[in-house]
């Protein structure tokens, strides 16, 4: 297979233009959870594409906001602080909006000629949640969070019902393009070089028949424009999985096998067993730098053994670590992808059966960039 | 906290030892059963019984049972 995109696409900042408004405002965007703003008042900021986004707990209600004051355009909530706790009131004149973007608290109000607070709403973006998964839609029209998530629907809402909470979260800025990030999550090709003391140990990576010596067992599913692997882990690793699982008999996400999925275009949900869940977020800063942001998750469980609470605990911190590590590990070979992709004298690269998923990733997000995304959902 | 209990709960942790072969003396990288599950099952073990917490890194410091007991012990202490 012949790669779809250009070394052009991971550096050059014409593409990176459009795909903040072609992918990133036309996609449901995960933003967060909301555990992390699960109090009235509590905010988090983000940037999708070009907008920068405010998502506001109203007593419990969640609303997503362009972070502009329609006063005298200061940002309202400071979007250096990623999540914060205080009202949707502007710092600089300190007009205060309700839960609709209506300005309801305007000081010195009769100081203004005939002012109509409705036509100064805020510009709001759809929000839907799935468990507790936080996604904000920039462009008005398009699809609801399910239709989009189309046939991943149902597995990213039982592991989402199935999360209590999150016990790590690592951001790192990143010198690499964010697609690199996305495309190296997509492909067990590489396993066997870079994670080879890691996550190796737990059967990920591809696998060769012992006789033939040929790459076997690619447990991939396509639905444009996401992609997931459900696989086998090795028996090693399983018979380790087999002497705790007793401990996480509860858990509500139960398999005995690895979960990968990729929600087009930046995000990708993990599970082992269901036992944990790892999130990550790659989040464009420019064409060659990426905010990285991984959560580690708890499940939910429901056992009353000190015993098995203190396995699930020590087994939850040797997995957070390890997450790290292999973040890590991958950040590392993507730096050096980002080097060498800017001096690639060829136009296009070439990929094997293992990074299929490489492949229908570029024409996703092809598809997105080249507005083409309708024409493509029919052929899948 | 007492070295034959913490000796019992150890082999408990780590499965199919007899308590009565080991001693603060044993070696445990050397036992026949010691892998990396019965290194998570010590730490939660540990945990679980003493509420306090050894890391990795600490349990890759220790060679014998004494050596566990005693961090475990100043742990312990340390929390008092």
């Amino acid at each position: 297979m012949k790669a779809l995109t250009t070394p052009q696409h991971y550096f050059d900042q014409t593409f990176f233009e459009a795909e903040k408004i072609n992918v990133f405002e036309q996609t449901w965007q995960f933003v967060g959870f909301q555990f992390e703003i699960a109090n009235h008042q509590d905010f988090l900021t983000r940037t999708i594409g070009n907008k920068a986004v405010v998502v506001q707990n109203f007593n419990g209600d969640l609303r997503a906001f362009l972070n502009v004051c329609s006063h005298r355009y200061s940002q309202i909530q400071d979007e250096t602080q990623r999540c914060g706790n205080r009202p949707l009131r502007c710092p600089y004149h300190g007009w205060t909006f309700d839960s609709t973007g209506t300005p309801v608290g305007i000081p010195c109000q009769s100081d203004f000629e005939d002012l109509d607070p409705d036509a100064f709403k805020l510009t709001s973006f759809a929000l839907e949640t799935c468990g507790p998964f936080i996604f904000v839609r920039i462009a008005e029209e398009g699809p609801s969070l399910e239709q989009y998530f189309g046939d991943l629907y149902s597995n990213i809402k039982a592991i989402a019902e199935a999360m209590e909470d999150c016990v790590d979260q690592y951001v790192v800025q990143v010198p690499a393009n964010w697609k690199l990030l996305v495309e190296n999550s997509l492909e067990g090709y590489h396993v066997n070089f870079i994670h080879l003391k890691s996550i190796k140990q737990y059967g990920a990576g591809a696998k060769t028949d012992s006789e033939t010596g040929k790459v076997v067992g690619h447990k991939f599913h396509f639905g444009f424009p996401h992609s997931w692997l459900i696989d086998a882990v090795e028996d090693n690793a399983f018979s380790k999985w087999q002497k705790i699982e007793p401990a996480y008999a509860t858990r509500p996400f139960k398999t005995d096998t690895y979960h990968q999925y990729q929600v087009f275009p930046n995000l990708n949900v993990a599970t082992f067993y269901g036992s944990a869940f790892f999130v990550q977020l790659f989040q464009p800063i420019s064409p060659q730098e990426t905010l990285v942001t991984h959560y580690s998750i708890r499940s939910k469980f429901n056992t009353p053994s000190k015993k098995d609470l203190a396995l699930i605990h020590m087994t939850m911190e040797n997995m957070v670590n390890m997450g790290k590590t292999i973040l890590d590990e991958d950040i590392g070979i993507c730096k050096m992808v980002q080097r060498g992709i800017q001096q690639n004298p060829n136009p296009t690269g070439v990929l094997c059966h293992e990074e299929e998923r490489v492949y229908q990733y570029q024409r996703s997000y092809l598809a997105y960039l080249n507005n083409r995304q309708s024409l493509e959902a029919q052929w899948s | 906290m007492h070295p034959d209990e913490f000796i019992r709960n150890f082999a408990d942790a780590v499965e199919d030892i007899e308590p009565g072969s080991l001693s603060l003396d044993t070696n445990f990288r050397e036992l026949e059963n010691w892998s990396s599950i019965a290194a998570l099952m010590t730490l939660a073990m540990i945990y679980s019984e003493y509420s306090v917490q050894i890391t990795g890194n600490e349990l890759e410091t220790c060679k014998t049972l004494g050596d566990l007991f005693t961090t475990i012990n100043s742990k312990v202490l340390e929390k008092a």
